[in-house]
């Protein structure tokens, strides 16, 4: 799972090449704070441009999705920028996006494989209560970037898995750039945690646990370039980063035909998409007034912004494009359909409602056709 | 199909100087209190940039570990770690002819407890 950029911003280009995949349209457009209508540029540079950080907390994003009215048009993307910096001109940045070319990585993997039309951030709000979805179907009620969710009912994917004993594993980059869920799980599973390196290791033995989760390097440190995109780390690195798993699982014959890789992004990092998030099942917590910023409870019943997601399998037919509706908690409801289908713990109604993936792997024969980086 | 070649990276896009993002400082800070509600005292870094952040991550990261894997009576306070210098500190050490002679620069051995303040 990669970090804060949307659907438009990296992948709204292949449009032009597949006007299946909707990325934004010719119509669509921002207001910036002169009342000029701004429309989105291929401009978009791996670095060094989105400056200052897009503001991506739950009432920035609020603005950017509702633009201060009661319709969710997605039009508050340029004026949410200015409050930043106060400068027209760096407020349009917002909305420019990357060339195909620019991103080969993720563009022929989307183009090859599965690309999903309609994958939403589990909230409108920043990191760290979007990965909880990710790990648990819920965020337990938080919309901000508070880490620990102890006292709960319902267990990670990691706890579910092992307790049903099979394998799994959160491959962090490095103890330097370490997990945000090392706060909640490390007590319990000590023996979840392993690295990058380790998950290299692993894909050359053919030794990958029946679940994992990747998580890219969020800093530069000791000579190693942040791989997690970011704003303003360099984009170029997280596209070597997706490249060198890819490569690591696709290099072992073994573990090739019966391994799917998922690709998303955590949330859009203020960055605009197009596409209106639609409502969702409830997940059953509540987040107060005073924690939306807002003036609004939040009762976790519609989607964050649109983000980037792919499927990477020899069993997806080449070219698939998925219209429903996905969002990151999925990925528990993927895995726990999978590998414990008889589970009967406790999840949120957010995850047992959730779309699963794995119908996806649906061609007639393994496909040898895929692609090489190199 | 021929390998698609990967974007190349320019040197300058390393930049440990770089200030902190939210999402790092927010991470060293729910690690410090995860390290603090674990039963085992942390002093609080000053932390500006991702080589800071960094460097105090896998001290936190590592204490943590041990701090489930240790018994109780073995854990020992947190302290923050040293410094790294960063890329314009070591340039301009680097550029500096002055250094004193080893001897100038030894101090007394003094014994710190663990948690101490420096």
């Amino acid at each position: 799972m990669m970090e804060n950029r949307s659907f438009d911003h990296m992948l709204g280009s292949l449009r032009a090449v597949n006007p299946n995949i909707q990325g934004f349209p010719a119509t669509f457009s921002n207001p910036d704070t002169t009342g000029k209508e701004i429309k989105p540029e291929a401009k978009a540079k791996y670095q060094g441009q989105l400056d200052p950080d897009p503001n991506h907390h739950f009432a920035p994003v609020d603005e950017q999705i509702f633009n201060g009215t009661g319709s969710a048009d997605m039009r508050g993307f340029v004026r949410s920028y200015f409050k930043q910096r106060k400068d027209v001109k760096n407020s349009h940045k917002i909305l420019y996006y990357f060339k195909r070319d620019q991103l080969p990585v993720l563009t022929t993997l989307a183009l090859e494989y599965a690309v999903f039309n309609r994958w939403f951030a589990s909230i409108p709000g920043p990191t760290l209560c979007n990965r909880a979805f990710a790990h648990y179907g819920t965020s337990f009620g938080h919309v901000g970037m508070e880490m620990k969710y102890f006292g709960h009912s319902i267990k990670s994917i990691y706890q579910r898995i092992r307790e049903a004993g099979q394998t799994t594993k959160l491959y962090y980059f490095d103890r330097a750039s370490s997990t945000l869920e090392l706060i909640n799980l490390l007590e319990e599973q000590p023996q979840i945690f392993a690295t990058y390196e380790q998950f290299l290791a692993d894909c050359h033995a053919g030794a990958l646990p029946a679940y994992s989760f990747v998580e890219p390097n969020y800093s530069d440190h000791d000579g190693l370039i942040a791989s997690d995109q970011h704003p303003d780390h360099h984009v170029a690195e997280g596209e070597r980063f997706i490249a060198s798993i890819y490569m690591a699982i696709k290099s072992n014959p073994i573990l090739w035909p019966t391994t799917a890789l998922l690709i998303t992004y955590d949330e859009h990092g203020g960055i605009f998409d197009h596409m209106t998030p639609p409502a969702c099942t409830p997940d059953g917590f509540t987040a107060p007034k005073e924690k939306t910023g807002t003036g609004q409870p939040f009762n976790f019943d519609r989607l964050g912004v649109r983000v980037p997601a792919v499927l990477v399998s020899p069993w997806v037919p080449k070219g698939t494009i998925v219209n429903n509706v996905f969002e990151h908690a999925s990925i528990p409801a993927t895995a726990t359909r999978w590998l414990l289908p008889n589970f009967t713990g406790n999840r949120t109604p957010r995850e047992a409602a959730a779309e699963t993936f794995l119908d996806l792997l649906s061609a007639p024969a393994m496909r040898t056709d895929g692609p090489d980086f190199q | 199909m021929r390998p698609i070649k990967l974007p190349t990276i320019p040197p300058s896009a390393y930049n440990p100087d770089r200030p902190a993002n939210a999402l790092l400082l927010a991470q060293a800070r729910e690690l410090e209190k995860a390290v603090r509600a674990a039963g085992r005292g942390v002093q609080a870094a000053k932390l500006r940039t991702e080589a800071d952040v960094a460097a105090h991550i896998r001290h936190l990261n590592r204490a943590l570990h041990h701090q489930v894997l240790l018994p109780a009576i073995k854990r020992k306070p947190v302290r923050p770690p040293e410094k790294q210098a960063t890329r314009k500190q070591a340039a301009s050490k680097a550029a500096s002819p002055k250094r004193k002679p080893a001897s100038a620069s030894k101090r007394p051995r003094t014994v710190r407890k663990h948690g101490a303040k420096r």
